[in-house]
């Protein structure tokens, strides 16, 4: 095997080669059993492809935004991705993971068909001794595993790692009661999804950069994400005069496009946002038209007022060593604006400290000090079509009450537990020392272990599950843990609708269409949820005359009932649906509540035992003798988290990582350029080449994520760079609760580190 | 072919570098192009890059043929405080020209660079490709003729000729012609002449996000920016179709 790796490694996929190599498909039997199948089996669609070429429009899969394609296709092969004139995400362009996306579909190192492990020793360095076995076979053994562990476990010894979608799959999930879903968004959004239903009343992606006049960003590299349109909205408002100040211990690409760049002290935004807060209110600078009519501030003036008075700017200043002045101009600035914006998003050095919590609210009162909820050059609350789910469609029987424990502790925090999503940072305490040996089967879809702090612990863990499924594109460090390996088709092989959520006045939705039949027998994540849902729990997955259930009439139906077509194939004729109708801001804010008002101080809070205004609480871990440096991890613009790194384009623009500090640091620790260093927590270390650079503070250390990969089979991302997560310490429940942390945040910015040259 | 300026040792070539040497190294190159353009070529480009050549006279060959100097049609306009850095370009290259993956053949890059200390710290992004320069140095190195100009003014590599020298690689001051070490030829930028063909803006103008590269008639562009920053080669050398915007953004 070690022979044809090293040869694919070398040959490279190009339109030209996999045209050539398209012409053979058909010949020629695929060698069974083997993982690794000779070259021009390689590319091969289940299905005859269309022959000709093709103009088709579908949706990217690669972030959220979903941005429009138009792909030109050629004899069933894809010739061009470029944007979709029109489209609300991507403004017709796409951005470098988007325009790769072909990469990911005819990644040579792509998981084919179902194997099995015959290897029963688990771990990175075991061959798992992959046997390819039918979908039947694959899809048998599961459902009996999974009935198994339920008549003798219950549902809590079900573990599904995967996002709650799609609807299917979540109906799978529900029609077997399961409790155990975790997904990544501890390490992303949770915070600040749970925040804004409490304040302002549901999580928007929406950010009305272009009409903003003052733009405040606390630490999220913003442009660097590469969301064209959030990337767009920025430079729209620069355009449009718009200032732009940044607070981010890196001097990242999106300080490039401040008008102010400060290096906070990492961990202390939350002190300059309190400050900020209470200058604002001290000074009565607020938009008094919006705070006293669309929001509590009136009914708890009193509480606010007096707890938000010590937060001087005087004190911000010892915290985040931002100059007092500067945030006192700055909150001035901010409020005399009049459209004034604090986005707040996702992990890249902001909302992922244990204070993310108390961040979050700050940075959401900031907006509504504004007064730019819902208003123009504020965030706003998207208008989308409405997408009706399966279970609308379909109605499904009651499904059974959830019951069993919490294998990632939320319980503990309230807010987390009603929010419904699941924890990444508690994991592996909850498989090791909580519950050891509760969970019995897992199932892992789409996610790497790369995306959880620690993963070496966690590695540990997943070997405690008896059982464990991973359905995948690649064959990743988890399906090299796996006891069942499902080939998943890519977001270019599968038929969706997509609503569009990120800058929506007006109701748009783009049509997800298969430029190409699914490749090789890999399937979406919607069939195997049916599937296992025919064997495991049949009453749920039949329609109302005993059938069971036509996803692709289900979709068809949703088309319908949106309003987008008589069917999905009308739809994708179509391609892209907007909907022409005034914006229209609210007066209603739908928070948690039902007051209908924007909410700055939260009394549901304080009866969830929660702040019910932001309370300063430092971050987890600060610098001590033995960890004297702030680590800090950043996701690179050519990266998406930790799935990218494989695709043939983008693995060739940035391989790798590198420890990325100060030379004024680098010279006191007597590490020069490309030097190795070890980089120690007090979970973990790893070694990486030092690559020294004056956009860091000097106390700090900075590691992109994503790279780290140890799978054999990832023959381009494979073996290069080192997982930032090594360092990152894990937690549990109630240290989160004992942090304040009640949102829960994943802390994945919250290490202290050693550093040393080697 | 009136002219040729030549060095070379293994008798490939008609004539001694000595011959070219001898001649007025600042004359015109008085071909058809030149005068169908009304090209005065008195630049600092071929003294320097005659002078290389001295140094290296008893190794490398040197052809000078007609039309390595001309007028374009077309150029890029790069907008340094635009670029968020996310390699639209560089994908969409790739894609459109079918460019071999795992050779690491990029025919554009995005070039980063930073300047000043800790907290004075500014960055720069420049997204860069072959600037199918008016005078192409490239084409001046090539010993056999595989590089050849298109009456727009692109500079293409024909590789039925091209033996995989890298000369043109030595001389390019933007490093835009890349050594496939798979195929042995030179590669580069082809401006997606067959996009432009087809009345289509190039692959990575097409796809930019932010409109921080831009591709359009030189004749719209030579007049806007400014023909250098930091990081970028000299243009006075081989006068490349590329303009920079600087400016800042619009305070209102």
């Amino acid at each position: 095997m070690g022979e044809e790796v090293a040869r694919r490694m070398t040959m490279a996929i190009t339109r030209r080669n996999w045209l050539q190599l398209t012409g053979g498909a058909g010949a020629g039997a695929l060698a069974g059993g083997k993982l690794l199948g000779a070259f021009d089996d390689y590319f091969r669609a289940a299905a005859p492809a269309a022959a000709g070429e093709q103009t088709l429009i579908t949706a990217c899969g690669v972030c959220s935004p979903a941005c429009g394609i138009k792909a030109t296709v050629k004899d069933g092969a894809i010739r061009f991705l470029e944007g979709l004139e029109g489209d609300f995400s991507g403004d017709g362009r796409l951005c470098g993971k988007g325009a790769a996306g072909a990469q990911f579909a005819y990644d040579p190192d792509r998981l084919k068909y179902p194997m099995r492990r015959a290897n029963p020793n688990k771990g990175l360095d075991e061959d798992p001794g992959w046997v390819r076995i039918s979908w039947q076979e694959a899809l048998d053994t599961i459902a009996d595993r999974i009935k198994n562990a339920l008549s003798r476990y219950g549902a809590e010894s079900l573990l599904f790692v995967t996002l709650p979608a799609p609807d299917i799959w979540l109906r799978f999930m529900n029609s077997i009661g399961v409790i155990n879903r975790v997904d990544h968004i501890d390490d992303c959004f949770l915070t600040d999804r749970i925040i804004q239903r409490y304040t302002t009343g549901v999580k928007t992606w929406a950010n009305d950069f272009e009409n903003s006049n003052y733009i405040l960003l606390f630490g999220w590299d913003i442009l660097a994400k590469t969301k064209i349109v959030t990337a767009q909205g920025v430079i729209k408002g620069k355009e449009n005069g718009a200032k732009v100040v940044c607070f981010n211990p890196h001097y990242s690409t999106t300080a490039r496009f401040a008008d102010e760049w400060y290096g906070i002290r990492p961990g202390s935004d939350l002190a300059v946002a309190l400050a900020m807060i209470q200058v604002i209110i001290s000074e009565n600078l607020y938009n008094q038209e919006f705070v006293e009519n669309y929001t509590n501030f009136k009914e708890y003036e009193t509480k606010i007022r007096e707890h938000m008075a010590q937060y001087t700017p005087e004190w911000a200043e010892k915290e985040s060593e931002v100059p007092a002045d500067v945030i006192r101009r700055v909150a001035r600035e901010f409020a005399a604006a009049g459209r004034g914006i604090a986005p707040a998003h996702k992990k890249t050095l902001c909302a992922n400290y244990a204070n993310a919590s108390q961040l979050s609210h700050a940075i959401s009162i900031l907006n509504i000090l504004a007064g730019t909820i819902d208003r123009p050059g504020g965030r706003y609350l998207p208008a989308a079509f409405s997408v009706p789910g399966v279970d609308a469609i379909v109605p499904p029987p009651a499904y059974p009450p959830k019951r069993g424990r919490y294998i990632d502790g939320k319980d503990k925090l309230p807010l987390v537990l009603e929010d419904g999503g699941g924890l990444f940072s508690t994991l592996s305490d909850g498989l090791l020392n909580k519950y050891p040996g509760m969970i019995k089967f897992a199932f892992f879809n789409a996610y790497t272990v790369l995306g959880f702090p620690n993963p070496p612990k966690l590695f540990e863990a997943l070997k405690t599950i008896p059982f464990l499924v991973v359905m995948d594109t690649l064959p990743t460090d988890t399906v090299t843990f796996a006891d069942i390996v499902l080939p998943s088709a890519t977001y270019l092989e599968v038929n969706d609708v997509v609503v569009r959520d990120y800058r929506a006045k007006k109701p748009q939705a783009v049509a997800r269409q298969a430029l190409f039949p699914a490749m090789f027998e890999t399937r979406s994540v919607g069939y195997v949820a049916l599937e296992l849902g025919k064997r495991v729990a049949p009453d749920y997955f039949k329609d109302k005359d005993g059938n069971w259930i036509d996803l692709s009439a289900v979709l068809d139906e949703k088309v319908k009932r949106a309003g987008l077509g008589e069917n999905f194939n009308e739809f994708k004729a179509k391609g892209i649906v907007t909907r022409d109708q005034p914006y229209v801001p609210r007066t209603r804010f739908n928070t948690v509540g039902g007051t209908g008002k924007c909410q700055i101080y939260v009394p549901q809070f304080a009866e969830k035992g929660a702040d019910p205004l932001p309370v300063w609480r430092p971050k987890r871990e600060l610098p001590s003798p033995e960890f004297p440096y702030y680590y800090l991890t950043c996701i690179p613009a050519v990266h998406r988290r930790n799935s990218t790194e494989n695709n043939a384009f983008l693995h060739e623009m940035l391989p790798t990582n590198t420890a990325m500090m100060n030379p004024a640091l680098a010279a006191k620790l007597g590490i020069k350029e490309g030097q190795k260093v070890r980089i120690r927590s007090r979970v973990g270390a790893i070694e990486l080449p030092a690559h020294l650079t004056e956009t860091l503070r000097p106390d700090c250390v900075m590691v992109y994520h994503g790279f780290g990969h140890r799978s054999r089979l990832l023959t381009k991302a494979g073996g290069k760079g080192a997982r930032d997560g090594d360092v990152i310490p894990d937690q549990n429940a109630d240290e989160m609760v004992k942090a304040g942390n009640y949102a829960g945040a994943a802390c994945i910015m919250d290490a202290v580190v050693n550093i040393e040259p080697l | 072919m009136s002219s040729y300026y030549y060095c070379q040792t293994d008798g490939f070539l008609l004539r001694a570098y000595t011959e070219a040497s001898q001649r007025n190294r600042s004359a015109h190159i008085d071909d058809e192009s030149h005068a169908r353009h009304g090209i005065e070529l008195k630049p600092a480009a071929q003294e320097f890059f005659l002078d290389r050549i001295v140094t290296d006279s008893g190794q490398l060959s040197l052809l000078i043929s007609d039309r390595t100097i001309s007028m374009a049609k077309y150029g890029w306009l790069f907008d340094v405080k635009r670029c968020i850095e996310c390699r639209a370009c560089e994908s969409a290259c790739k894609q459109w020209n079918g460019v071999e993956t795992g050779v690491n053949i990029r025919y554009r890059q995005v070039h980063t660079s930073e300047s000043g200390k800790y907290p004075n710290v500014t960055t720069q992004a420049l997204s860069l490709a072959c600037n199918h320069c008016e005078d192409a140095w490239c084409m001046k190195a090539c010993p056999v003729k595989a590089y050849f100009r298109r009456d727009d003014g692109i500079v293409l590599i024909d590789w039925d000729r091209c033996v995989g020298c890298t000369m043109c690689s030595l001389l390019c001051p933007y490093g835009a012609p890349q050594f496939n070490w798979a195929k042995r030829k030179m590669e580069k930028c082809t401006m997606c002449a067959d996009r432009v063909d087809a009345n289509l803006a190039p692959a990575c103008a097409t796809l930019c996000p932010t409109e921080a590269l831009q591709w359009g008639l030189w004749d719209n562009i030579k007049g806007k920016g400014v023909p250098q920053v930091s990081g970028f080669a000299n243009p006075n050398q081989t006068k490349p179709n590329i303009r920079f915007v600087t400016a800042g953004w619009a305070k209102k």
